[in-house]
């Protein structure tokens, strides 16, 4: 997965959102669970990305860097 | 009439020490509860508050639960006002009430005073603190309303559900009896207190003597967090809605952690899947478990159906049958009753009224359709039909409104906001229920972020939608009509 797909994918959760540099995502409120949730089947289901309940932590989700890291370490396993 | 607040004067009595609610920050005994309570009630009537509305302007904590029973106390009836809620939204609430009374808390105080200039505002601490008799009142006249909470309106005009004394007590009376609430119980609070669905935590603590803790928003973003916070407080009876359930074992939680010594799981709101269903048995396997049903219309839930054992995949959990005291028919298409049809609820828990809106009231209650139980039934606008066992099956909405995060959503409601939009000529909404999205379409020069950010100054988070997206045209059917049909088609493939 590329980071401008993960951009996509999340500007179809909020346009609104520059994704590119927003950071806060989860402490700002911006993304909400369902977003996480959202988000989280979308990876598997689309990009075969399995996401883990550890990784469902704020850090991971309040930028799409720290996601687009995570994706990475993840797709490495 | 017995006041639902005669049960906090007796668990109070017995449990003055207990811890009733707490949010994490602050904490309330039940005589701490009780006595927060009276000082509120004192201080309205002090204040010339008499049978009317009270709006509520807090932060969901502890004290909003005793600022609630305060307003009851008084002979008034409380009306929540979220301080998430988009200020258009909170100004359409308050013209439709006037109140002439508004308790808050320091942090909303300027807010509601903004909100409602013309008020007596009253803050929650000096309130709380103000000389009261040591007990609550034992009587309330069962035909005043006892609150009144505000739902999504398919015109974009929210509706105020009025709900009596009458109907608490009668909920008071069966809730904690069906689901075998008790002392030992410890709750653990998903929902906002803006809606009536905290009531069963209410009930849970004033009735039964349990302990409540509303758990903090952030928590649901952090499911390992999540358990862990239950695990750590005791936490064993959670009544969320489906999708906050469903969410946590979606995630694969119950991998990393368990939720321990779970002795209730009530899932209101939607009916949850079996998949998730059979996570959740799997990791509470000393939890009795209830899949429950009902309208704000009637007071919360209202048919219940105990879980035990493997489900089949293939079949839609039921929601059961109706609790002792209410009503159920299914109402064909000529209005009388039969297998399949439109739920429609009857009995002491159907509201008043919509609040100041005769009109909208008339079209949802109607007289008994058998003639011979001369009760009030509300027709719920769902649909379902009973299996072999006479058991309730939820099949779905006749109407545009969605279940969406546990809430309702009326599409017509996003619907006409966008239409409020300088530059959108025509919106169609429509949900996308296996993803929890909904969407919207639009017609018009509007740029879509444009209409993001205005959806967002006049509806609350959840009823904005997932995704925007600008059309050239939007098919209509022969009577000029949206096609939504067509429209599902071209743009779900389906």
């Amino acid at each position: 997965m590329t980071f401008e797909q993960l951009l996509n994918l999340l500007c179809d959760l909020h346009p609104d959102i520059d994704f590119a540099t927003a950071e806060g995502l989860i402490d700002k409120k911006i993304l909400t669970s369902f977003d996480v949730v959202s988000i989280a089947a979308e990876l598997s289901e689309t990009y075969g990305v399995e996401l883990g309940a550890v990784d469902i932590v704020p850090e991971n989700f309040n930028s799409a860097r720290a996601l687009f890291a995570l994706i990475e370490r993840r797709e490495d396993e | 009439m017995r006041s639902i607040l005669a049960y906090l004067n007796a668990t109070a009595d017995r449990l003055p020490h207990k811890l009733a609610f707490s949010d994490g920050e602050t904490g309330l005994t039940f005589s701490a509860l009780r006595r927060a309570a009276a000082g509120v009630g004192a201080c309205l009537k002090n204040s010339g508050a008499n049978r009317e509305p009270v709006g509520v302007l807090m932060e969901r904590g502890a004290q909003e639960v005793a600022a609630f029973l305060g307003v009851m106390e008084a002979g008034c009836f409380y009306v929540p006002l979220d301080e998430q809620m988009p200020r258009e939204r909170l100004e359409r609430i308050v013209r439709t009430l006037a109140p002439r009374f508004i308790l808050s808390d320091k942090k909303n105080l300027t807010a509601a005073e903004g909100l409602c200039p013309a008020a007596e505002h009253l803050l929650y601490g000096g309130a709380a603190a103000f000389p009261a008799p040591d007990r609550l009142r034992e009587e309330a006249e069962g035909e005043d309303l006892a609150y009144v909470v505000f739902t999504s309106g398919s015109t974009g005009e929210p509706k105020g559900v009025s709900i009596r004394n009458s109907s608490l007590l009668e909920y008071a009376e069966t809730l904690p009896r069906v689901l075998g609430f008790d002392e030992g119980l410890v709750f653990g609070v998903q929902s906002p207190l803006y809606f009536d669905a905290y009531l069963k935590e209410l009930l849970g603590v004033i009735v039964a003597g349990g302990t409540a803790y509303l758990l903090p928003r952030e928590l649901f973003v952090n499911p390992m967090a999540l358990i862990q916070y239950i695990n750590d407080r005791g936490i064993n009876a959670l009544c969320w809605v489906s999708s906050a359930f469903s969410l946590v074992s979606r995630l694969r939680t119950f991998r990393a952690i368990r939720p321990q010594g779970v002795k209730l799981l009530c899932f209101g709101s939607e009916v949850l899947p079996v998949k998730q269903l059979t996570d959740w048995q799997q990791a509470c396997p000393d939890a009795r478990i209830f899949q429950l049903y009902g309208a704000t219309e009637c007071t919360g839930m209202s048919c219940f159906y105990p879980v035990v054992g493997p489900q089949d995949p293939d079949r839609p959990v039921p929601v059961g049958k109706p609790f002792p005291g209410t009503s159920l028919l299914l109402l064909n298409d000529q209005g009388k009753p039969d297998r399949e049809g439109e739920i429609a609820l009857g009995g002491k828990c159907v509201m008043a009224g919509y609040y100041h809106d005769p009109e909208r009231t008339k079209a949802v209650l109607i007289p008994d359709p058998v003639g011979d139980l001369g009760l009030t039934f509300y027709r719920t606008g769902d649909l379902g039909r009973f299996d072999e066992n006479g058991d309730l099956i939820f099949l779905g909405r006749r109407d545009q409104q969605v279940k969406h995060m546990g809430h309702r959503v009326e599409l017509g409601e996003v619907e006409a906001a966008a239409l409020s939009l300088k530059g959108v000529h025509e919106a169609a909404c429509l949900y996308v229920a296996d993803r929890q999205r909904i969407d919207l379409f639009y017609t018009g020069p509007a740029q879509p972020w444009d209409v993001v950010i205005g959806l967002k100054q006049k509806l609350p988070g959840y009823m904005t939608p997932s995704r925007t997206e600008q059309r050239p045209e939007l098919p209509h059917l022969p009577n000029g009509k949206l096609d939504r049909r067509t429209i599902e088609q071209k743009e779900y493939g389906r």
